[in-house]
């Protein structure tokens, strides 16, 4: 699949930067031929990855770099401090966010490596529109 | 009969003794006729307290309805013994609803006007062009449909997170049962309880929800219908699933966020 653009954003570790995450992934959404159920899921998981990510983060950025291509986009979050398994198993909040991330989303991963965490997200429109 | 009720260059006055002398058959003797004359006598008040809120976004018509609720309570409860102005007694059970309807179906932050109406035009756009289409619409298809930009589309829908649409006259099912509970319904397959140890501290976030949003969050997430699908079956609008939605996860994150990282 041709690859639309790459877009990349680094925000502070902070709830309040969910907004500029959403609005970003919004946008993105669109220009890759989304509907708005789509958007708004682009929306919904975004936010909920960054919020992820950024309660492990406190203190540093987050990055999110966006793949775009036709009718999809793959997110990569991080990295990001670990202990997103093993302990984490344990956190409801953290397990709810994985429940509603894989829910949402058509592929959707953690990977730790060294301590250090990303999180990869791809969602595909239902429809092109 | 004279106009009992009327607003003068800077203020509203009302007939004082005819006041007294409708509460008087009306408390006296019961008289219904007495308590409707004060009910339209008094309707200025209502109208000129909900000027006040003309600049909220909501329309001037439903701030009126709204509060026209408080008027006959105040009626009701107004002693005219104790010897105070019937409009002292009657504004703060007047400005009580109306504040209330903010409250419950208003906008949680100052939002521009302009978007405001972008936002509530873009939610009945979305329902046209579904209609039309037969599937969800996009953006640039709303934006086409408005004659605004796409950009402007994206914003009246951010904007419309803002907007705290609480149906709580309708927190029902479809089948007109009063409650959901998504702990019954998880329950039977257990995907997501089985993933957490901690099941008390999820039974209880959840329980913080009420069951319209515990519908709504089991139908997504569950069931995986679309927001679109949901609003069909709940028949309300496409955005006020999607307000519901974030609305439930922020609850659910702010009550089950660990207490350290």
């Amino acid at each position: 699949m041709t690859a639309l653009g790459h877009v990349s954003l680094t925000l502070p570790a902070s709830r309040e930067y969910a907004r500029t995450a959403r609005l970003t992934a919004a946008e993105l959404a669109t220009r890759v031929g989304m509907d708005i159920d789509d958007v708004d899921d682009v929306k919904l998981a975004v936010e909920e990855a960054f919020v992820y990510a950024a309660q492990c983060a406190e203190g540093h950025d987050v990055t999110l770099a966006f793949e775009l291509s036709p009718s999809s986009i793959e997110l990569v979050v991080g990295p990001f401090p670990g202990m997103c398994e093993g302990e984490s198993r344990k956190d409801a909040g953290r397990l709810f966010a994985h429940f509603i991330l894989e829910s949402i989303c058509d592929e959707f991963d953690i990977s730790d490596r060294d301590g250090q965490c990303l999180l990869r997200l791809v969602k595909r429109a239902e429809c092109a529109g | 009969m004279k106009e009992a009720g009327r607003v003068t260059s800077r203020r509203l006055v009302w007939d004082k003794a005819l006041t007294a002398k409708l509460f008087s058959a009306y408390h006296a003797r019961g008289d219904q006729d007495a308590r409707d004359e004060l009910a339209k006598m008094y309707l200025n008040l209502v109208k000129f307290l909900a000027s006040r809120f003309r600049n909220r976004g909501e329309p001037i018509d439903d701030l009126v309805q709204v509060g026209t609720i408080g008027l006959p309570k105040a009626i009701d409860l107004f002693d005219p013994e104790r010897g105070w102005e019937f409009t002292t007694y009657a504004t703060p059970t007047i400005l009580g609803e109306i504040k209330r309807y903010f409250r419950d179906k208003g906008w949680a932050m100052k939002v521009p006007r302009r978007l405001q109406e972008l936002s509530f035009k873009a939610s009945h756009a979305i329902d046209a062009l579904t209609q039309r289409l037969q599937r969800t619409p996009t953006v640039p298809e709303i934006a086409a449909y408005l004659e605004v930009t796409p950009d402007d589309v994206l914003e009246a829908l951010e904007t419309s997170e803002a907007y705290n649409f609480v149906p709580l006259e309708t927190d029902h099912n479809a089948d007109g049962s009063d409650s959901f509970s998504i702990i019954d319904c998880v329950g039977k397959d257990d995907r997501l309880l089985s993933m957490v140890d901690d099941r008390t501290t999820l039974s209880s976030a959840l329980k913080k929800l009420s069951p319209r949003e515990q519908h709504v969050l089991y139908l997504r997430f569950f069931e995986g219908l679309t927001q679109t699908e949901i609003a069909k079956m709940l028949a309300i609008s496409q955005m006020q699933v999607s307000r519901l939605l974030r609305r439930t996860l922020q609850v659910l994150r702010d009550n089950l966020e660990p207490e350290a990282c």
